[in-house]
C-alpha cells in the first residue's frame, strides 16, 4: 500500500452556495473533513452605497438604506433617519415613536424567522423553514397595508412616518398576534425543542464574552455569549424606555454558554418579547400628527455624528459627517454582519465543513448589508 | 460607573500626561483629538485602565479633505470606542497628513479592528503600520484607486468591461 497523502486540500465554499446567505465565498482549508482554517472573503456585493449617498439628498438617501439591510428595511430606515433627526435636532411626534416601535418590531420578527428557518433548513429540517415563511407572509401583508411595499419600504421619514396607519391596522396586528402566538410555540415543538436538533447546535463553536468584545459582536450574536447589551436599553431611543421588555441572553440553553443554540435560543425569545411590545403599543397608541415640521432643504450643521440602534442584526452605527451642505460629505454604516462574519476565521479552526454551514446560520449573516 | 468625554479626557490626562490630547467640541458629538504618533499607546490605555475599561471598537472610518487654498490635503480618522460594562463611549479623532498617510495599526489592541483597517484602507487609501493582512476587502484586488476619495475619477473601462455613462445617466449628472 502507497502511503497516505495527508497534505491539506484548500476549497472553494460559495460564492454561490445555498447555505452562505448571500454571496459570501469561504477559502477553506482542508484536513479531511475538518477545517483547519477558513477564510471569508466578501465584497461580492459591494454596491457603494456610501458613495452614492455623497451625492444624494439627506432624504432621498432613505431608500438606499432599505437596499443595506432588506430583511429588516424598516430598522434600516429607522437606524438613518435617527442619525439625520439627531443632527438636525428635530422632535418626533409621540404617535410617529409608536407606529415606528409597531413597523420596527414586526420587521424584526420577521427578520428572525427568516434567520431562525434558514438556520432549521441548513440543519435538514425543511419544514419549520417553509412554515415560518407562511407566517412571515402575513407580516408582509400587514406591512404592505401602512406603506405599500412587501420588502423595501420606505416608510420612515425624517421627523417621522410617509402615510398614517389605515383605521383598522391595529385590531389586523392583534389578530396576526393570537394567531402567531400558538403558531411560534408548534415550529419551536418541531424544531427548536428536537434532540436532534439540539446535538446538532449545542457545544458547536462557543464564543466567550471576551471573544465576542474584541471582535465586537452586537447584538443576538453578542446576548448569545451571555451580554446583556440592548441599544434600546442601553441608551433608550424613540420610546422603548416607556416599555416593559426583557433582553433574553445566552444561559448556556443546550451546552455550553455562547455556542451556536445559545445564539439560535436568544432570537427565539426576542421574537417573544417583540410580540410583548408590540401588544403594549396597540394599547399605547396616541392620536395626533405623524409628521415633524422639517424643511424642505435640510442642511444640517458641520460636524460628526454616531448614532445607534438596535436593528435585528444588533447595534448598527450610522457614522455621518456633515460639511453643512445638501448632502452628507461621508457616510459610513458600520454593520452587525461586518463584525458578524469576521469572526468567522476565530471559532472555526478544528469543527467539520458541515458544522461551518450551522456557525454562518447561528451568526445571521446578511450578505447584502456586510457588503453595502 | 459611567463617564462622559470630559471626565474621560481629564483621566487619560492624569494616567498619559505625555500624550498631547484636546477635547473637539462643535455641532457634532464631543470627541478626543489625539496626535497620529500617539495612537497606539492611547487606544492600549483606553482599553485597559480599569476606569475607562474600552473591550469594543465599534467602529473605525476616515474622511477624505482635498487640498485647499488654505489646507493642505488630509485624513480625518475617527475611532468610536465602547465599553460594554460601564456603558459609556468615546470618539478619538486623528488628523493625518499627506495623499497616503500611515498611521499604526490598532489590531493588536482590538481583533475588530482587523476587518475594520482592511475597509478604511480599500476606500480611502489609509494604510496602517503593523497591520497583519492589508489587502481590498470590499473591491477587487487589482482594482485602481480608492473610491470614497473626494479626487476620485470613476473608471472608464474594467477588465475590457465598457464603464461609459448612458446618455440617461449623463443627463442626470451628479454634481
Amino acid at each position: 500500500m502507497g502511503k497516505l497523502r495527508t497534505e491539506l486540500m484548500t476549497i472553494n465554499m460559495g460564492p454561490q452556495h445555498p447555505s452562505t446567505h448571500g454571496v459570501i465565498r469561504f477559502i477553506i482549508d482542508t484536513d479531511g473533513e475538518v477545517i483547519h482554517r477558513c477564510e471569508p472573503d466578501v465584497g461580492y456585493l459591494h454596491r457603494s452605497i456610501e458613495k452614492i449617498t455623497e451625492h444624494l439628498s439627506w432624504q432621498g438617501i432613505v431608500p438606499f438604506t432599505d437596499r443595506v439591510d432588506y430583511l429588516c428595511a424598516m430598522n434600516s430606515n429607522w437606524a438613518y433617519v435617527m442619525a439625520v433627526e439627531k443632527m438636525i435636532a428635530v422632535e418626533v411626534p409621540r404617535r410617529a415613536e409608536f407606529i415606528r416601535v409597531m413597523v420596527g418590531e414586526l420587521n424584526r420578527i420577521s427578520s428572525h424567522m427568516i434567520a431562525i428557518g434558514t438556520t432549521d433548513m441548513d440543519m435538514g429540517a425543511f419544514t419549520p423553514f417553509i412554515q415560518l415563511l407562511r407566517e412571515r407572509e402575513y407580516i408582509n401583508d400587514l406591512l404592505e397595508m401602512v406603506s405599500g411595499a412587501r420588502l423595501t419600504y420606505n416608510y420612515l421619514s425624517i421627523g417621522g412616518v410617509n402615510y398614517d396607519i389605515p383605521r383598522n391596522w391595529l385590531f389586523k396586528v392583534e389578530e396576526f398576534l393570537n394567531h402567531f402566538d400558538p403558531a411560534m410555540e408548534q415550529m419551536n415543538r418541531l424544531c427548536t425543542y428536537n434532540r436532534i436538533f439540539i446535538n446538532r447546535m449545542a457545544n458547536l463553536a462557543p464564543i466567550s464574552k471576551e471573544l465576542a468584545f474584541d471582535y465586537n459582536l452586537v447584538g443576538p450574536n453578542l446576548r448569545g455569549s451571555g451580554v446583556k447589551s440592548d441599544v434600546r436599553r442601553d441608551q433608550p431611543y424613540s420610546v422603548y424606555s416607556e416599555l416593559d421588555f426583557e433582553i433574553p441572553v445566552g444561559e448556556g440553553f443546550g451546552g455550553e454558554v455562547g455556542d451556536c443554540y445559545d445564539r439560535f435560543m436568544v432570537r427565539i425569545l426576542e421574537v417573544r418579547e417583540s410580540i410583548k411590545i408590540l401588544r403594549q403599543c396597540i394599547k399605547m397608541m396616541p392620536e395626533g400628527p405623524i409628521q415633524a415640521k422639517v424643511k424642505n432643504t435640510i442642511k444640517p450643521p458641520e460636524g460628526h455624528f454616531y448614532s445607534r440602534s438596535e436593528t435585528p442584526r444588533g447595534d448598527t452605527g450610522y457614522f455621518i459627517e456633515s460639511s453643512g451642505g445638501t448632502s452628507p460629505y461621508r457616510l459610513k454604516i458600520r454593520s452587525g454582519s461586518f463584525t458578524g462574519i469576521s469572526i468567522t476565521p476565530a471559532i472555526s479552526k478544528g469543527i467539520l465543513i458541515a458544522d461551518l454551514v450551522a456557525v454562518i446560520g447561528s451568526l445571521d449573516i446578511v450578505a447584502p448589508e456586510l457588503d453595502r | 460607573m459611567s463617564l462622559d468625554t470630559n471626565a474621560i479626557l481629564e483621566r487619560l490626562k492624569a494616567q498619559a500626561p505625555a500624550l498631547r490630547l484636546e477635547l473637539q467640541s462643535g455641532a457634532g458629538d464631543l470627541a478626543i483629538k489625539a496626535e497620529p504618533h500617539d495612537l497606539a499607546e492611547l487606544m492600549k490605555l483606553c482599553k485597559s485602565d480599569p476606569e475607562l475599561k474600552f473591550e469594543c471598537l465599534a467602529s473605525q472610518t476616515a474622511s477624505h479633505y482635498p487640498k485647499t487654498e488654505t489646507t493642505g490635503e488630509h485624513f480625518k480618522l475617527y475611532y468610536h470606542l465602547l465599553s460594554h460594562s460601564l456603558k459609556h463611549q468615546l470618539v478619538v479623532v486623528i488628523e493625518a497628513l499627506g495623499s497616503a498617510p500611515e498611521v499604526d495599526s490598532v489590531v493588536s489592541v482590538w481583533n475588530a479592528a482587523n476587518w475594520l483597517e482592511r475597509e478604511t484602507w480599500d476606500l480611502l487609501g489609509v494604510s496602517f503600520k503593523g497591520h497583519p493582512d492589508l489587502r481590498r476587502i470590499m473591491n477587487p484586488e487589482d482594482w485602481e484607486g480608492h473610491p470614497l476619495r473626494k479626487d476620485y475619477v470613476i473608471p472608464t473601462q474594467y477588465q475590457d468591461i465598457d464603464n461609459k455613462p448612458s446618455e440617461i445617466a449623463e443627463s442626470f449628472k451628479l454634481s
